[in-house]
């Protein structure tokens, strides 16, 4: 299944070299968590990711999503 | 005309009862921006050096920026400065709401009191017309309590700052409080208002501000929003707010715990973003012009009673919450609640209630001088606590003096996990395994306040190579690798930079740091509105021109001033983390003392701290170089 997977600027921020934006093929039974190890993104880096426009954990199933964004901080409280 | 600004400083001596109206100086505008380069810059040229922080002679200032009050998004920040009653140096701290855009709608971008009003007051301005009027039936109320009823008695359309107890009673970390739940909590900027017997300012402005191209700013302002709409971060971020990093900052073992003692607690998922929507939220509440309201008013029930109250966002949630080991949300928002009616900051009020009950559970502070059993994980002993500082009863009168001073005095050993830098409670983050954002901690301009640099995620990127499954594990088996110290400046500077930029400019630095809104929305409106086409770059400049001058002012003002105040809390340098993903870690001299070197040289300031003459002079700070050598306190480099 391809999943377009969004790499937000508050992570890129701390790691430059990551993509904006990739395409990957990934089973959908695979969590969040393995799904940004595909991609070369650090878990401990994200703070929540957003699954078709919905807030999910990183231990949540990728499931039929298409668009998977992951979010960063940079601001704290 | 100055397009962007109001064009006006407004001056009141209460001593005196004197006003005068100056025009904003077109130099000023240009070289500090506005807000916090506005204080900055007002308390070098004007506080008398040494001056006594709850004295008449100290300044109280509220400052907008060129942006605020503009249509564009989140256009309503205000910065407030003093000489601070917490640390004796440098002050400043900002708040939401709509204050500043309504001081500029009066006609004033800056709003400088000095002096003592002979009585307790209420200070309203409308438009050009300035009133004192007498207060002493307000003196004794609660900030919010005080609000609604000026909002009653003068109507809707003022906005209204107000002081509590606190703040009257020279609480070195009183608040100021807004629209019935923002604060300017740091620095104590609340006890110098309350100083100066002002228990309130209300501003109704109904004038306009000049824009440089009108139509280009409202499509560009249009731009922004619809911009900030489609970010994906705008679903995601904005329905917990600032509360919805708690996880994360628990999973990566940042969160301070039983007075910092531990970096990690289970009990997190009580006290989060998602128990706030769950148990307390009945609705969003945003500043002027915000497109993302991160604030969320609520309803509290807890055995003590129920409240209505904004928050608690993260700082609030960390300190009031994990740190006193409060694992209920809607206690901790009847701590919040409590805290905002006293006129309390939470930050530091959590770290000082902590502190005190270690003191008690080490039998340092015994129930005679408390005035009860207190215990961590019980709010009757933390509220106990709050009511006695607030009126400096019993153990309060020690406590009000904050951590620093009250750990001194306690001493047996105390001092060691009193923790602050300079004398200002640290806020939400522990970071004996961040030693980046430790470093942003130790050289905070105006002490332990993560609001100046935010470099959590570059310590963590670290050391992401090694540790890939925290979330798979919840943090429990897991731990972080030892981080390297070394190379950690730089980040932290560029943040220093970053960060209060938002605060010269008046504007919530929220949408570009948690949603990715691109820097060049920012100039494009400050071009439009100002007429002034400053890249971003040259912004960054002057923030850091700012950056020197208030070190140089905290210089002038504290004898001795220097690498000394720089240092951490004994605890981080001394007490490895007991649990958690930075179990075992902590961070030696040694490492504290490679992390400020490193900074002093890139920063151009001598080994001891202190900028040098040459630094000073690169950023366009040459009589602040000649004022500094006059008082023999810049660096010699
Ligand atoms: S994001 Fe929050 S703090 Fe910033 S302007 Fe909006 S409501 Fe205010």
């Amino acid at each position: 299944m391809a999943v377009s997977i969004h790499i937000a600027d508050t992570i890129r921020s701390v790691v430059p070299a990551l993509p904006k934006q990739v395409t990957v093929e990934i089973s959908k039974e695979k969590t969040l968590h393995e799904a940004a190890l595909e991609v070369g993104v650090p878990p401990v880096l994200i703070v929540f990711a957003i699954v078709d426009g919905v807030r999910k954990a990183l231990d949540e199933p990728v499931g039929e999503s298409a668009q998977v964004h992951f979010y960063g901080t940079m601001a704290g409280g | 005309m100055l397009p962007g600004y109001a064009g006006t400083i407004l001056r009141i001596d209460l001593t005196q009862d004197k006003i005068a109206k100056q025009p904003l100086p077109a130099e000023m505008a240009h070289s500090f921006i506005g807000g916090r380069g506005f204080v900055a810059k007002t308390l070098f040229d004007e506080l008398p050096p040494q001056a006594d922080p709850l004295g008449p002679e100290n300044l109280f200032i509220a400052a907008s920026g060129p942006m605020s009050g503009h249509f564009m998004p989140a256009s309503g920040k205000t910065h407030f400065g003093c000489k601070s009653p917490a640390t004796g140096g440098y002050g400043d701290s900002n708040l939401g709401g709509h204050f500043g855009p309504s001081l500029k709608y009066a006609g004033y971008d800056m709003l400088i009191l000095t002096g003592r009003a002979p009585q307790a007051s209420l200070l309203v301005i409308e438009d050009e017309r300035i009133a004192l009027k007498p207060a002493g039936d307000l003196w004794g109320m609660g900030s919010i309590a005080t609000e609604a009823r000026l909002k009653a008695e003068l109507g809707d359309a003022y906005q209204i700052l107000t002081i509590g107890p606190a703040g009257e009673n020279g609480v070195v970390y009183a608040c100021i409080t807004h629209d019935f739940g923002r604060q300017a909590g740091r620095v104590g900027i609340g006890a110098v208002l309350g100083s100066k017997n002002i228990k309130a300012i209300a501003v109704k402005g109904t004038g306009s501000i000049p824009v440089a191209d009108p139509k280009a700013a409202l499509t560009e302002g249009l731009n922004a929003f619809q911009a900030i709409r489609t970010k994906p971060g705008f679903t995601g971020w904005t329905p917990e707010g600032t509360a919805g990093i708690t996880d994360w900052i628990n999973r990566v073992g940042a969160f301070p715990t039983r007075n910092f003692q531990t970096s990690y607690w289970d009990q997190h998922t009580q006290i989060n973003g998602a128990a706030i929507l769950r148990e307390l939220k009945i609705t969003d509440k945003g500043c002027y012009c915000c497109p993302t309201p991160c604030g969320k008013y609520g309803k509290a029930r807890t055995g003590l009673g129920d409240v209505y109250v904004e928050g608690p966002e993260f700082e609030t949630i960390s300190l009031l919450g994990s740190n006193c080991l409060i694992g209920e949300i809607s206690e901790i928002a009847y701590a919040n609640y409590v805290c905002d009616e006293l006129g309390l900051d939470t930050i530091s009020a959590g770290v000082v209630c902590s502190w005190a009950i270690e003191c008690y559970e080490k039998g340092l502070l015994d129930r005679e001088t408390i005035g009860r059993d207190v215990q961590f994980g019980d709010l009757a002993s933390v509220v106990h606590l709050l009511e006695c500082i607030s009126r400096r009863e019993g153990i309060g009168d020690l406590l009000a003096h904050g951590v620093k001073t009250a750990a001194q005095k306690v001493g047996q050993g105390s001092e060691a996990f009193a923790i602050h830098v300079k004398g200002l409670e640290w806020s939400g983050y522990e970071c004996r395994n961040a030693p980046g954002m430790m470093l942003a901690y130790m050289t905070s301009d105006i002490g332990a306040h993560h609001a100046r640099a935010w470099v959590l995620g570059h310590d963590l990127a670290g050391s992401s190579g090694s540790v890939h499954d925290l979330i798979a594990s919840k943090g429990k088996r897991e731990r972080l690798p030892k981080s390297e110290v070394t190379g950690r400046a730089a980040n932290v500077i560029a943040s220093q930079h970053l960060r209060p930029l938002f605060d010269l400019l008046g504007i919530c630095r929220l949408q570009f740091m948690e949603l990715g809104f691109e820097v060049e929305h920012y100039e494009r409106l400050f071009a439009v509105i100002t007429g002034n086409p400053l890249s971003w770059d040259d912004m960054l400049a002057v923030s850091e021109k700012v950056w020197h001058l208030t070190r140089s002012i905290s210089a002038r003002e504290l004898q001795g001033f220097g690498r000394a105040w720089d240092y951490p809390p004994e605890r981080f340098m001394a007490e490895p983390i007991p649990d958690g993903p930075n179990e075992g870690h902590c961070i030696s001299r040694a490492e504290i003392d490679i992390l400020l070197d490193e900074y002093y040289d890139l920063r151009g300031w001598d080994r001891n701290g202190l900028p040098t003459a040459a630094t000073l002079e690169r950023c366009g700070l040459k009589a602040v170089a000649r004022t500094m050598a006059t008082w023999a306190c810049h660096g010699d480099g």
